[in-house]
């Protein structure tokens, strides 16, 4: 968020992916981007 | 001329000092020189203390000489030191140098400064035995200053914005001058510059047998890569940085070659087998060009850096058989600035000597 503001975009709405990614397996990767699509329509449905 | 920033009022005890200080997440843990405004004004040297050098990533806060100035006094640095600190951080807001990526990766990346000409002998900064370890001033408060400063004005405190998995020894001061007066080759850059390299702690380079170039250099490039270096896997930002010993460069040059041939070496030897590098490291997330994406013979050796040029060499340290290598983080390359003396303020410089672009 400091990093938002220091850029003077506080109100950018982010994605957030739970870290590691590296090292797990296919399965787990998309449920991740599965999660990630989810994130993403709640997003550009809130703006 | 007077300073900008607000004032802390601490007990008046080494004790106390490094207690506000480490509370506050101001200091890497170590103590330091408390930056009284007078201090503060005599370091910057009548600088103009609020000129932006521009904006410090992670937290893209304004990298002023002020700023700076009070992280060299806090890391104990005299005022001579200080053009060498700005021209470093100029250097390293270069965009090619990616200090986004240096100061918040998983990886653990240190800017290296290299210093070259007289000013780094005239302020003592030290290239000869034991250049990487502690005992010299120079070495270890500019050093120090630059990892403050990135700390404090950029945000790359350790776990939170520099997300480093171990860290690494070089994160708390990696400053070296070249012995120029040791090295058959000439200088890394000329005149009074800095080249910041974004590398890994250094790697030994032990060869007590080796009477001959390609003796020394077969162990360099085998010490240069193992699977799990970050180095070239992104191709495109991966160095290698070879420091050899003075013994090391003299045997070298005895054979006849040169610092191109140096690189040549090393970037045609420094290599492992497709099947090899298949076994781990960061297989499948390489980036390549086409042709390397293409090859399939397991007994192929692909390059680990693009060019020759991106192995730069010099030469540091004393008496004994022992060199090393630096690998750089794979995302960052190295930037040279002329450091400015009227005025602390840094230009450009030709990139260094191993770099001819």
């Amino acid at each position: 968020m400091r990093q938002l503001a220091a850029r003077g975009v506080t109100g950018l709405p982010l994605l957030v992916v739970e870290h590691p990614l590296g090292g797990e397996r296919p399965e787990a990767i998309v449920r991740r981007a599965q999660q990630a699509i989810e994130q993403l329509v709640s997003l550009l449905g809130n703006h | 001329m007077a300073l900008s920033a607000p004032t802390l009022e601490v007990e008046d005890t080494p004790e106390a000092l490094l207690e506000a200080f480490v509370e506050r997440g101001w200091c890497d843990g170590l103590p330091i020189v408390p930056p009284t405004e007078e201090r503060v004004l005599a370091m910057l040297g009548g600088a103009a203390a609020a000129r932006s050098l521009g904006p410090m990533p992670p937290l893209w806060r304004e990298a002023s000489p002020q700023a700076l100035a009070v992280n060299a006094v806090m890391a104990g640095c005299r005022p001579e030191h200080f053009p060498v600190i700005v021209a470093a951080i100029e250097a390293m807001l270069d965009p090619a140098f990616n200090l986004y990526g240096v100061q918040a990766t998983t990886h653990p990346v240190a800017p290296l400064l290299i210093v070259n000409g007289p000013y780094a002998r005239e302020i003592g900064l030290h290239a000869g035995s034991g250049c990487f370890g502690p005992g010299f001033r120079a070495n270890a408060t500019i050093g120090r200053a630059i990892r403050l400063s990135l700390m404090n004005v950029g945000g790359a405190w350790p776990g939170r914005h520099d997300m480093a998995t171990q860290g690494s020894p070089a994160k708390f001061s990696y400053c070296i001058a070249e012995n120029e007066e040791a090295s058959p080759w000439g200088p890394l850059a000329e005149g009074d510059v800095v080249t910041v390299y974004g590398g890994e702690a250094p790697h030994n380079v032990n060869d007590h047998v080796s009477t001959t170039a390609a003796g020394i250099l077969t162990n360099v490039a085998h010490t240069a890569v193992t699977l799990g270096s970050n180095v070239g896997w992104y191709l495109a930002q991966s160095q290698l940085l070879v420091v050899l010993g003075p013994e090391h460069a003299q045997t070298i040059a005895a054979d006849g070659l040169g610092r191109a041939d140096v690189q040549r070496f090393v970037y045609e030897h420094a290599r492992l087998p497709l099947g090899t590098l298949k076994l781990g490291g960061m297989w499948g997330a390489q980036d390549w060009p086409p042709w390397m994406m293409a090859l399939r013979d397991d007994d192929a050796r692909p390059p680990r850096v693009p060019a020759p040029e991106d192995v730069l060499v010099v030469v540091a340290g004393g008496a004994g058989k022992h060199s090393s290598v630096v690998p750089n983080c794979c995302f960052s390359r190295a930037v040279s600035r002329v450091i400015r003396l009227e005025g602390a303020e840094a230009t450009p410089s030709r990139p260094p000597r191993s770099r001819e672009v």
